[in-house]
């Protein structure tokens, strides 16, 4: 007991600035800063699961492709001009990590990735169900995509568009477990409301 | 909708199809390319972490739900592993065997005249002052008291004593009781070889009755001089030692068996060899 600080011990302050305090951030800076750590850390720990634990499960010749949809459903909770930035370095990083299937990818989900947030925004109320909707489709157009590039570069055959088809099915079945983390996230900062 | 299409998203869009475009020719010329590199490297330790805490879950998982199939199957582990330490040990006695009947071919190859039976050691008499052992075949096998046991290198093991139908007892040269005529094959001097228990030689012969002006080297061969029992030139042992008898007028050597006594398995019994 003698070793341990009492609660209203006086403290003196601080005679050096931390390493943030250095920055001269803004609150609202402080915010968008810990807003986009977290979302990349959410896309690691999902790059992670996806490579150390789901690529062992295959269902009908098919597995999940966590990151895509973490991408692409991310960019629904972001302005336009945003959610392209963001989709653009996402996929480059998901390229240079070695599990995306090929450098088409980037171009592919930056693009879905804007024209979905375009889409749901134009034509759509927010709530989950737009949300999964506009996500969902995005997912199948990417993964039908990534199909007819494979064909063209006769790296498959048209009888795989089965297993194609499941994987775009059993990412979106993610997307109701990632929603609550993504709109927890988005909501730092306060820009998601901003329809 | 269009409104939703600023110029910043054309730029990014724009910026998309370049890199692409880019990567997919830096990749084309150079293979791997340095972000590549940078981004594999970070993630590598956190992968292999998240690996091994995936094979953790797996085997609690394993341990809580599928006990008594892990356990099951570990039982059969075990069980095909002491099957396979048994077939190693039996392959091992197959091969010592097989090294000692090549033996014997050459000894066959060098005196044609004997006639051998193998067999295997199954039970050992050891007392303080004799050595002797029972062997698998008897006399179904052609077995007599009275026949000699050599090793498959021609050395003298012993004499057989008893013979039933399917044993007989083997009198190691070990044994006091047991007397064998010898020569010392260089210098040609006759003996009486017989085991050292009863003279303090425990483990060793003894050679009595040399003449005293008999010259004994050390390692000097010992072999059988000819009889009945014995065929000439067996080997018995070879010379660590020798001295002067108590009543002085005789010298003795002290030798080491040849035939490794202890550690036989298999011996072979002569049950007929020409005599001249």
């Amino acid at each position: 007991m003698l070793f341990f600080r009492r609660k209203h011990e006086f403290k003196p302050d601080r005679t050096e600035p931390g390493a943030l305090k250095k920055l001269y951030l803004t609150r609202l800076q402080r915010l968008h800063l810990l807003k986009w750590s977290l979302m990349g850390l959410m896309l690691l720990m999902l790059s992670l699961l996806q490579d150390a634990v789901l690529s062992r499960i295959s269902i009908y010749g098919a597995t999940f492709d966590l990151v895509a949809c973490g991408i692409l459903l991310g960019c629904m909770f972001f302005q336009p001009d945003t959610a392209a930035v963001f989709a653009l370095i996402s996929s480059i990083v998901y390229y240079f990590s070695g599990t995306a299937p090929g450098v088409f990818s980037i171009a592919l989900l930056t693009a879905l990735g804007v024209l979905i947030c375009i889409f749901r925004r134009s034509y759509l109320r927010w709530c989950f169900s737009t949300t999964f909707i506009c996500a969902g489709i995005g997912l199948m157009i990417y993964k039908m995509a990534i199909f007819v590039i494979g064909l063209f570069l006769s790296n498959i055959t048209f009888d795989r568009i089965g297993a194609f088809a499941i994987s775009g099915l059993l990412s979106a079945a993610v997307i109701p477990a990632l929603y609550p983390i993504l709109t927890a996230i988005s909501n730092i900062g306060g820009e998601a409301w901003k329809e | 909708m269009r409104h939703f299409f600023t110029r910043k998203v054309k730029i990014v869009l724009i910026i998309a199809l370049l890199v692409t475009a880019g990567l997919a020719v830096a990749t084309n010329l150079m293979g791997v390319t340095v972000g590549d590199l940078f981004v594999q490297t970070i993630l590598t330790p956190l992968r292999t972490g998240a690996s091994a805490l995936t094979d953790r879950a797996e085997k609690l998982y394993d341990y809580i739900f599928e006990y008594e199939k892990l356990a099951a199957e570990n039982a059969a582990l075990r069980e095909e592993l002491s099957q396979m330490r048994d077939d190693s040990r039996d392959a091992a006695s197959i091969k010592r065997e097989n090294d000692r009947l090549r033996e014997l071919l050459q000894l066959k190859k060098e005196h044609e005249d004997y006639e051998l039976v193998d067999a295997y050691i199954i039970t050992w008499d050891s007392n303080e002052w004799s050595k002797s052992f029972t062997i698998n075949r008897g006399t179904s096998s052609g077995i007599e008291a009275g026949m000699c046991a050599i090793t498959e290198s021609g050395e003298v093991v012993g004499m057989v004593t008893e013979a039933g139908s399917n044993y007989a007892k083997v009198k190691t040269v070990l044994d006091s009781s047991l007397d064998i005529s010898a020569l010392i094959a260089t210098s040609g001097y006759s003996g009486m070889v017989r085991g050292g228990y009863a003279t303090g030689f425990d483990g060793m012969l003894r050679m009595d009755y040399l003449p005293s002006g008999a010259v004994i080297r050390n390692n000097d061969q010992v072999v059988t001089a000819g009889s009945t029992v014995y065929p000439r030139n067996l080997i018995l042992g070879y010379i660590v030692d020798a001295g002067i008898n108590d009543n002085g007028i005789a010298k003795y050597a002290v030798l080491e068996p040849a035939a490794d006594i202890d550690a036989l398995e298999q011996v072979f019994i002569l049950t007929d060899f020409n005599m001249e």
